[in-house]
């Protein structure tokens, strides 16, 4: 997903979700910035570097690869965007270490996903929107594991894209390209990837790489083999997940409102979107790079205020200003902690299951910590 | 490429540069490393590429039977680690066998590997992607190898140092290719 939907779309979610359109905002905000705070811009504010919740493309690119970088990574992309379905997924298998990738595959309406809601409530929008940012992920990233593997989330090919063409489909094999540089092309069907590498821990087999950005296209609908699938055939219908990632994020959102009841899984607000369905459903199934526009315009429809462009270094000298013992309150010092919180939790539920691939870890919660210096000296410890 | 594979890479590319020298200096001297047991230039080179082929067949079979049993298409690794060990064997078995013949298998490599740059460099350039120049050079400067190395096969110094051309080549893109910047796709 991008910038549209986690920063435009998660402000139209929490516009119709009952929230003001400041805190609507705030909310938008925090979503987006999961996919910006790298340890390259924490290091600028001097925040702490494991309050990461993204790496750059430079930071991947350097990225080593042996066990304890293999275990930074997995924390980072298995918290943030690619959340496991089922950590105790039954996988017939010789060994554990196929078992425990195929574990940390992604999908959506999981108990995770319970977890990380429920961490958000009374936290405030920065943590509301983290959360928001990490279930809408779930139905994107859907298929696809947070740590990098060859034989999850390696790609066989053909694969075929369904291009709507009058009141039905045609199919038509996609061709991929490895120039990083280079431009998907809509119209021809020529998408960028990640280029093949035959070793299980190259950092080109990290979540979506090797199906390049088909999953960040809410209009794309595709048909492929899974390596991990057993030869079963998905169907990835993008504008039908992305309609129940808003769906779901309304619902999520409904339920950390003050007197909001507890979040359910498999349960969705379509009731409260049919005002706005034939929009949302439009913004979904238009052929774009970027539908943010689109977006921008409903919000404003629905929030009556139309939602500032998103910059990265709008709370920062607040957070650099702050004395020590007040970063905690800043804008980003909440975002800081309920990113530790987040990654705490599902590291530790990951090391609780018995896989080692996240790394040992620290419960945040159980330990009450509550101040960013309190959790990186426990951490340290 | 990561860190990791930045030392590999610069690793291998350092030992493709002392096989050179090796070749270089002792075309025509034994080493008696194991008593009673001559090796000369030739037979190091056999022993390393046929050490390293077996080492990566037996890497590419454990591989399968621990993750990628499980994987479609997985099958083509362990066919990939069959062919790898089988190959590896059989350098091994080369090493007593007259040095044209050595030499002769030695350029044989050259050919396969020419010719699965220039494939792959054609292939990158169907795709847009920016590496084919110096894949496409890499296999074109192989097949020089071989022609001249097939032209001068009798005067056997002569070959020496023409394939020891080709490791040099091979040795500086490795270590090259190491600091290059690799574009990834940013996932998010």
């Amino acid at each position: 997903m991008q910038e549209d939907f986690h920063y435009y779309g998660t402000y139209c979610a929490a516009a119709i979700a009952g929230y003001s359109a400041e805190e609507s905002s705030d909310i938008a905000y925090s979503a987006q910035l999961v996919d910006l705070c790298s340890r390259a811009f924490l290091d600028r504010i001097k925040g702490p570097r494991a309050a990461a919740t993204t790496q750059l493309q430079l930071e991947l690119a350097d990225a080593v690869t042996d066990i304890l970088g293999l275990q930074d990574i997995t924390r980072i992309w298995a918290s943030f965007h690619f959340l496991p379905r089922n950590l105790y997924a039954d996988k017939k298998s010789w060994f554990k270490s196929y078992r425990n990738k195929f574990r940390l595959i992604c999908g959506p309406n999981s108990e995770l996903l319970i977890d990380t809601v429920e961490l958000a409530r009374g936290k405030g929008p920065q943590a509301i929107g983290l959360a928001m940012h990490v279930l809408a992920d779930t139905w994107a990233h859907m298929y696809f594991a947070g740590t990098p593997s060859l034989v999850i989330n390696n790609m066989t090919y053909p694969i075929f894209e369904m291009v709507r063409q009058g009141d039905g489909f045609i199919e038509r094999p996609i061709v991929f390209n490895h120039n990083a540089r280079g431009k998907d092309d809509l119209e021809k069907g020529r998408y960028i990837n990640t280029i093949y590498q035959g070793r299980e821990h190259s950092i080109m087999n990290l979540g979506h790489g090797r199906a390049g950005h088909l999953p960040d296209y809410s209009f794309m609908r595709y048909r492929y083999l899974p390596v991990w699938g057993d030869y079963e055939e998905i169907l990835k219908d993008n504008p039908s997940d992305y309609y129940r990632a808003f769906s779901q994020m309304v619902y999520a959102l409904k339920c950390l409102r003050p007197d909001g009841e507890g979040f359910k899984i498999n349960t969705y607000a379509d009731h409260d979107l049919s005002p706005w369905n034939e929009d949302i459903r439009g913004i979904l199934e238009k052929r774009q790079f970027n539908a943010s526009l689109d977006w921008k315009a409903l919000g404003k429809r629905i929030a009556g205020e139309e939602l500032r462009d998103f910059k990265l270094d709008r709370y920062e000298a607040e957070y650099v200003a702050s004395d020590m013992d007040k970063k905690d309150n800043s804008f980003l010092g909440r975002f800081i902690l309920a990113a530790l919180a987040q990654k705490s939790m599902v590291t530790n539920r990951i090391y609780r299951s018995g896989n080692l691939l996240a790394g040992y870890s620290i419960n945040v919660r159980e330990l009450s910590l509550k101040r960013i210096g309190q959790i990186i000296s426990a951490i340290r410890k | 490429m990561s860190r990791m594979n930045k030392v590999r890479a610069c690793f291998f590319g350092i030992v493709e540069l002392i096989l050179c020298a090796v070749l270089l200096f002792t075309p025509d001297m034994g080493y008696e490393i194991i008593d009673g047991v001559f090796f000369d230039g030739y037979r190091i080179v056999i022993i390393v590429l046929s050490l390293t082929l077996i080492l990566a067949g037996i890497r590419s079979i454990i591989y399968y039977f621990v993750m990628a049993i499980h994987m479609v298409g997985g099958k083509t690794i362990l066919y990939t680690g069959t062919v790898l060990f089988d190959l590896g064997v059989f350098t091994a078995t080369m090493a007593n066998l007259p040095r044209i013949y050595i030499m002769l298998y030695l350029l044989l490599w050259y050919v396969i590997t020419g010719t699965v740059d220039i494939l792959g460099a054609l292939e990158s350039m169907r795709m847009g992607a920016s590496s084919w120049k110096l894949k496409l050079f890499q296999g074109l400067f192989n097949m020089v190898i071989v022609i001249l190395g097939i032209a001068f096969l009798r005067s056997q110094n002569t070959v020496i140092y023409i394939y020891a051309l080709g490791l040099v080549q091979s040795g500086l893109i490795r270590i090259i290719s190491a600091f290059r910047r690799t574009a990834i796709v940013y996932i998010a």
